[in-house]
Protein backbone atom coordinates (compact mmCIF):
# COMPACT_ATOMS: atom_id res chain seq x y z
CA UNK A 1 0.00 0.00 0.00
CA UNK A 2 1.12 4.05 -0.55
CA UNK A 3 1.37 6.22 2.58
CA UNK A 4 -0.62 8.61 0.86
CA UNK A 5 -3.68 6.64 0.48
CA UNK A 6 -2.91 5.45 3.84
CA UNK A 7 -3.42 8.83 4.86
CA UNK A 8 -6.53 9.49 2.53
CA UNK A 9 -8.25 6.16 4.14
CA UNK A 10 -7.71 7.48 7.71
CA UNK A 11 -8.20 10.98 7.41
CA UNK A 12 -12.38 10.34 7.83
CA UNK A 13 -11.67 9.28 11.16
CA UNK A 14 -10.13 11.83 12.27
CA UNK A 15 -11.23 15.01 14.39
CA UNK A 16 -9.42 17.27 16.58
CA UNK A 17 -6.52 14.98 17.24
CA UNK A 18 -3.33 16.61 17.30
CA UNK A 19 -0.21 14.95 15.15
CA UNK A 20 3.28 14.95 15.25
CA UNK A 21 4.96 14.55 12.12
CA UNK A 22 8.52 13.05 11.60
CA UNK A 23 11.03 14.76 9.40
CA UNK A 24 10.24 12.25 6.66
CA UNK A 25 7.24 12.36 3.38
CA UNK A 26 4.76 11.77 5.44
CA UNK A 27 4.61 15.33 6.71
CA UNK A 28 3.96 17.29 3.51
CA UNK A 29 1.43 14.52 2.46
CA UNK A 30 -0.67 14.73 5.89
CA UNK A 31 -0.52 18.04 5.61
CA UNK A 32 -2.04 18.02 1.99
CA UNK A 33 -4.56 15.51 3.20
CA UNK A 34 -5.68 17.54 6.41
CA UNK A 35 -4.60 21.08 6.48
CA UNK A 36 -4.55 21.93 10.53
CA UNK A 37 -3.12 24.32 12.62
CA UNK A 38 -3.02 20.62 14.51
CA UNK A 39 -0.64 19.68 12.80
CA UNK A 40 3.42 20.09 14.32
CA UNK A 41 6.38 19.16 11.79
CA UNK A 42 9.87 17.77 13.54
CA UNK A 43 13.16 18.42 12.24
CA UNK A 44 15.04 16.01 14.51
CA UNK A 45 15.13 12.26 13.02
CA UNK A 46 13.60 10.39 15.61
CA UNK A 47 12.36 12.52 18.18
CA UNK A 48 8.32 12.59 16.93
CA UNK A 49 7.73 9.73 19.54
CA UNK A 50 9.62 11.71 22.40
CA UNK A 51 7.34 15.08 21.47
CA UNK A 52 4.67 12.87 20.83
CA UNK A 53 4.82 11.59 23.88
CA UNK A 54 5.60 15.05 25.99
CA UNK A 55 2.41 16.26 23.95
CA UNK A 56 -0.03 13.50 25.71
CA UNK A 57 1.04 13.56 29.08
CA UNK A 58 0.84 17.20 29.25
CA UNK A 59 -2.49 17.04 27.60
CA UNK A 60 -4.08 13.90 28.72
CA UNK A 61 -8.10 14.27 27.23
CA UNK A 62 -6.67 14.88 24.19
CA UNK A 63 -5.63 12.04 21.42
CA UNK A 64 -1.98 12.89 20.00
CA UNK A 65 -1.00 10.56 16.85
CA UNK A 66 2.99 10.23 15.88
CA UNK A 67 3.44 9.97 12.66
CA UNK A 68 6.93 7.90 12.72
CA UNK A 69 9.30 6.50 10.17
CA UNK A 70 11.48 3.79 10.46
CA UNK A 71 14.67 4.94 9.86
CA UNK A 72 13.67 7.55 12.63
CA UNK A 73 11.84 4.93 15.06
CA UNK A 74 15.50 3.09 14.60
CA UNK A 75 17.26 6.49 15.31
CA UNK A 76 15.25 6.59 18.76
CA UNK A 77 13.95 3.01 19.78
CA UNK A 78 14.19 3.83 23.26
CA UNK A 79 11.17 6.23 22.91
CA UNK A 80 9.33 2.77 22.88
CA UNK A 81 10.58 1.98 26.44
CA UNK A 82 9.72 5.57 27.29
CA UNK A 83 6.31 5.03 25.84
CA UNK A 84 5.87 1.43 27.32
CA UNK A 85 6.82 3.30 31.25
CA UNK A 86 4.71 6.21 31.04
CA UNK A 87 1.49 4.12 29.27
CA UNK A 88 -0.24 7.23 27.94
CA UNK A 89 -3.69 6.32 26.76
CA UNK A 90 -4.32 8.92 24.23
CA UNK A 91 -1.02 8.45 22.44
CA UNK A 92 -1.33 6.46 18.90
CA UNK A 93 2.34 6.09 17.30
CA UNK A 94 1.79 4.71 13.55
CA UNK A 95 5.43 3.81 11.95
CA UNK A 96 5.35 4.47 8.18
CA UNK A 97 7.76 1.77 7.40
CA UNK A 98 9.20 1.84 3.56
CA UNK A 99 12.23 0.28 4.55
CA UNK A 100 14.32 3.30 3.29
CA UNK A 101 15.53 6.84 4.18
CA UNK A 102 13.50 7.95 1.64
CA UNK A 103 14.65 11.57 1.84
CA UNK A 104 17.90 11.27 1.66
CA UNK A 105 18.04 8.79 -1.20
CA UNK A 106 16.78 5.84 -0.26
CA UNK A 107 19.60 4.40 1.77
CA UNK A 108 18.12 0.58 2.99
CA UNK A 109 17.56 1.04 7.54
CA UNK A 110 18.00 -1.71 9.73
CA UNK A 111 14.09 -2.61 8.72
CA UNK A 112 15.35 -4.41 5.25
CA UNK A 113 16.66 -7.24 6.91
CA UNK A 114 13.12 -8.15 7.80
CA UNK A 115 14.48 -9.45 11.21
CA UNK A 116 13.27 -6.32 12.74
CA UNK A 117 9.48 -6.45 13.98
CA UNK A 118 8.97 -3.16 15.48
CA UNK A 119 5.27 -4.16 16.90
CA UNK A 120 6.85 -7.06 18.57
CA UNK A 121 9.47 -4.41 19.86
CA UNK A 122 6.55 -2.32 20.71
CA UNK A 123 5.04 -4.81 22.44
CA UNK A 124 7.97 -5.90 24.62
CA UNK A 125 8.44 -2.76 25.39
CA UNK A 126 4.92 -2.20 27.35
CA UNK A 127 2.56 -1.14 24.55
CA UNK A 128 -0.03 -3.45 24.65
CA UNK A 129 -2.00 -2.59 22.16
CA UNK A 130 0.35 -3.31 19.33
CA UNK A 131 0.08 -4.19 15.54
CA UNK A 132 1.59 -4.57 12.03
CA UNK A 133 -0.97 -3.67 9.07
CA UNK A 134 -0.10 -4.59 5.68
CA UNK A 135 -3.52 -3.72 4.26
CA UNK A 136 -5.04 -0.06 3.78
CA UNK A 137 -8.36 -2.13 5.63
CA UNK A 138 -6.20 -3.41 8.36
CA UNK A 139 -4.78 0.21 9.08
CA UNK A 140 -8.06 1.47 9.17
CA UNK A 141 -9.39 -1.00 11.63
CA UNK A 142 -6.39 -0.49 13.50
CA UNK A 143 -6.92 3.19 13.69
CA UNK A 144 -10.67 2.78 14.12
CA UNK A 145 -9.78 0.58 17.00
CA UNK A 146 -7.10 3.07 18.57
CA UNK A 147 -9.31 6.00 18.51
CA UNK A 148 -12.15 3.83 20.81
CA UNK A 149 -9.98 2.40 23.15
CA UNK A 150 -6.96 3.10 25.62
CA UNK A 151 -3.92 3.37 24.53
CA UNK A 152 -1.02 3.85 24.10
CA UNK A 153 -1.27 2.41 20.80
CA UNK A 154 1.59 1.63 18.18
CA UNK A 155 1.03 0.45 14.83
CA UNK A 156 3.72 -0.74 12.17
CA UNK A 157 2.50 0.22 8.54
CA UNK A 158 4.05 -1.33 6.25
CA UNK A 159 4.04 0.74 3.20
CA UNK A 160 5.86 1.22 -0.77
CA UNK A 161 8.56 3.24 -0.84
CA UNK A 162 7.42 6.70 -3.02
CA UNK A 163 6.33 10.29 -2.13
CA UNK A 164 3.01 11.57 -3.70
CA UNK A 165 2.88 14.92 -5.12
CA UNK A 166 2.45 17.14 -1.99
CA UNK A 167 2.97 20.53 -1.69
CA UNK A 168 5.57 22.10 0.51
CA UNK A 169 4.70 22.95 3.71
CA UNK A 170 2.98 25.92 3.97
CA UNK A 171 4.87 27.40 7.61
CA UNK A 172 8.46 27.13 8.80
CA UNK A 173 8.88 25.29 11.92
CA UNK A 174 8.61 29.07 14.04
CA UNK A 175 5.17 29.53 12.53
CA UNK A 176 3.80 26.29 12.73
CA UNK A 177 4.85 25.96 16.70
CA UNK A 178 2.84 29.50 17.29
CA UNK A 179 0.39 28.64 15.60
CA UNK A 180 0.33 25.07 16.75
CA UNK A 181 0.43 26.54 20.47
CA UNK A 182 -2.32 29.04 19.93
CA UNK A 183 -4.37 26.20 18.29
CA UNK A 184 -4.33 23.90 21.33
CA UNK A 185 -4.79 27.26 23.53
CA UNK A 186 -8.00 28.26 21.77
CA UNK A 187 -9.52 24.10 21.79
CA UNK A 188 -8.36 23.46 25.10
CA UNK A 189 -8.75 26.89 26.91
CA UNK A 190 -5.79 27.46 28.92
CA UNK A 191 -2.90 29.82 28.41
CA UNK A 192 0.66 28.47 27.40
CA UNK A 193 2.44 31.36 25.71
CA UNK A 194 2.80 34.07 28.32
CA UNK A 195 4.89 37.16 28.09
CA UNK A 196 6.36 38.40 31.45
CA UNK A 197 6.13 41.59 32.69
CA UNK A 198 9.51 43.91 31.97
CA UNK A 199 11.48 44.07 34.99
CA UNK A 200 12.29 47.39 34.89
CA UNK A 201 8.89 47.82 35.76
CA UNK A 202 9.41 45.97 38.86
CA UNK A 203 12.50 48.41 39.82
CA UNK A 204 11.12 50.92 42.59
CA UNK B 1 14.71 18.51 42.25
CA UNK B 2 17.84 17.30 43.39
CA UNK B 3 16.68 14.42 45.07
CA UNK B 4 15.31 13.62 41.62
CA UNK B 5 18.69 14.55 39.78
CA UNK B 6 20.90 12.33 42.46
CA UNK B 7 18.26 9.30 42.22
CA UNK B 8 17.59 9.58 38.39
CA UNK B 9 20.62 10.36 36.01
CA UNK B 10 18.78 10.04 32.90
CA UNK B 11 20.18 10.18 29.69
CA UNK B 12 19.38 11.42 26.37
CA UNK B 13 15.50 12.73 25.57
CA UNK B 14 14.04 13.00 28.61
CA UNK B 15 14.65 16.38 28.32
CA UNK B 16 12.43 17.51 25.19
CA UNK B 17 9.72 15.19 26.68
CA UNK B 18 7.13 17.82 28.18
CA UNK B 19 7.21 19.79 25.05
CA UNK B 20 4.09 21.89 26.23
CA UNK B 21 5.37 22.65 29.55
CA UNK B 22 5.69 26.50 30.08
CA UNK B 23 9.45 25.49 30.76
CA UNK B 24 10.66 21.69 30.42
CA UNK B 25 13.27 20.79 32.20
CA UNK B 26 15.91 18.52 31.59
CA UNK B 27 18.37 15.99 34.12
CA UNK B 28 21.15 14.41 32.60
CA UNK B 29 24.56 13.96 33.33
CA UNK B 30 26.81 14.89 31.11
CA UNK B 31 26.80 11.91 28.74
CA UNK B 32 22.76 12.75 28.11
CA UNK B 33 23.77 16.14 27.31
CA UNK B 34 26.55 15.68 24.49
CA UNK B 35 24.00 12.75 22.93
CA UNK B 36 21.22 15.06 22.96
CA UNK B 37 23.24 17.60 20.53
CA UNK B 38 21.07 17.30 17.86
CA UNK B 39 17.55 17.31 19.61
CA UNK B 40 19.24 20.53 21.23
CA UNK B 41 20.09 21.89 18.11
CA UNK B 42 17.00 20.95 15.51
CA UNK B 43 14.41 20.99 18.29
CA UNK B 44 15.16 22.98 20.91
CA UNK B 45 17.26 25.80 19.49
CA UNK B 46 15.21 25.68 15.51
CA UNK B 47 11.84 25.97 17.33
CA UNK B 48 12.90 27.63 19.97
CA UNK B 49 11.82 26.05 23.31
CA UNK B 50 12.59 27.13 26.73
CA UNK B 51 14.39 24.09 28.75
CA UNK B 52 16.46 24.24 31.93
CA UNK B 53 18.94 21.56 31.52
CA UNK B 54 19.73 20.70 35.04
CA UNK B 55 23.20 18.48 34.08
CA UNK B 56 25.40 16.52 36.57
CA UNK B 57 28.92 18.26 36.03
CA UNK B 58 30.77 15.35 35.45
CA UNK B 59 34.52 15.25 34.70
CA UNK B 60 34.90 18.75 36.71
CA UNK B 61 37.72 19.14 38.62
CA UNK B 62 38.35 16.50 41.35
CA UNK B 63 36.35 13.92 39.20
CA UNK B 64 38.65 10.52 38.43
CA UNK B 65 36.37 8.66 35.64
CA UNK B 66 34.93 11.48 33.17
CA UNK B 67 37.95 13.98 32.74
CA UNK B 68 37.59 13.93 28.74
CA UNK B 69 33.68 14.70 28.58
CA UNK B 70 34.51 17.39 31.33
CA UNK B 71 37.39 19.09 28.66
CA UNK B 72 34.67 19.75 25.68
CA UNK B 73 31.70 19.96 27.90
CA UNK B 74 31.83 24.38 27.81
CA UNK B 75 33.27 24.66 24.90
CA UNK B 76 30.33 22.13 23.42
CA UNK B 77 27.66 24.24 25.00
CA UNK B 78 29.38 27.38 23.99
CA UNK B 79 29.42 26.24 20.63
CA UNK B 80 25.75 25.56 20.94
CA UNK B 81 24.55 29.04 21.90
CA UNK B 82 24.03 27.24 25.19
CA UNK B 83 24.32 29.65 28.25
CA UNK B 84 25.47 27.97 31.15
CA UNK B 85 26.19 28.72 34.75
CA UNK B 86 28.33 26.29 36.66
CA UNK B 87 26.83 25.66 39.98
CA UNK B 88 29.56 25.83 42.60
CA UNK B 89 28.10 27.65 45.52
CA UNK B 90 25.14 26.01 47.54
CA UNK B 91 24.03 29.32 48.94
CA UNK B 92 23.68 30.74 45.34
CA UNK B 93 21.64 27.40 44.15
CA UNK B 94 18.56 29.76 44.46
CA UNK B 95 19.09 32.57 42.75
CA UNK B 96 21.31 30.45 39.93
CA UNK B 97 18.01 28.56 38.92
CA UNK B 98 15.74 31.73 39.36
CA UNK B 99 17.94 33.44 36.65
CA UNK B 100 18.37 30.54 34.59
CA UNK B 101 14.01 30.03 34.49
CA UNK B 102 13.86 33.57 33.83
CA UNK B 103 16.48 33.30 31.11
CA UNK B 104 14.54 30.40 29.10
CA UNK B 105 11.44 31.46 29.25
CA UNK B 106 12.25 35.16 27.89
CA UNK B 107 15.17 33.73 25.11
CA UNK B 108 12.77 31.14 24.58
CA UNK B 109 15.86 29.01 24.32
CA UNK B 110 17.95 26.29 26.77
CA UNK B 111 19.70 27.68 29.28
CA UNK B 112 21.99 25.19 31.45
CA UNK B 113 23.13 24.83 35.28
CA UNK B 114 25.87 22.62 35.44
CA UNK B 115 25.60 21.13 38.78
CA UNK B 116 29.23 20.10 40.95
CA UNK B 117 29.41 17.73 43.68
CA UNK B 118 29.53 21.29 46.03
CA UNK B 119 25.64 21.95 45.49
CA UNK B 120 24.35 18.13 45.89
Amino acid sequence: MKRFECLQAIAPLITDELFVCTAGGATAEWNAVRPSDGNIQVKTLGLCSSIGLGLAIALPRRKVFVFDGDGALWMNLGSLATIGLHQPKNLIHICWDNHQYESSGGEPTAATADNLDFAGVARSAGIKSSRTAITIEELEESVSHALSHDGPHFICARIEAGRAEAPPLRYDELENKYRFIRYIEETEGISILRIAKPASYLLK
Amino acid sequence: VFGLLVARAIGTKSFVVKLLFLLTIGISKIGGLLNSCNGLTTTALQFGIPILLLVYYAGDIGDNAFHMVGLVTEPVLQGLGIKHIVMRDPAKVKQDIAGAVTLANSSKRPVALLLTRAVL
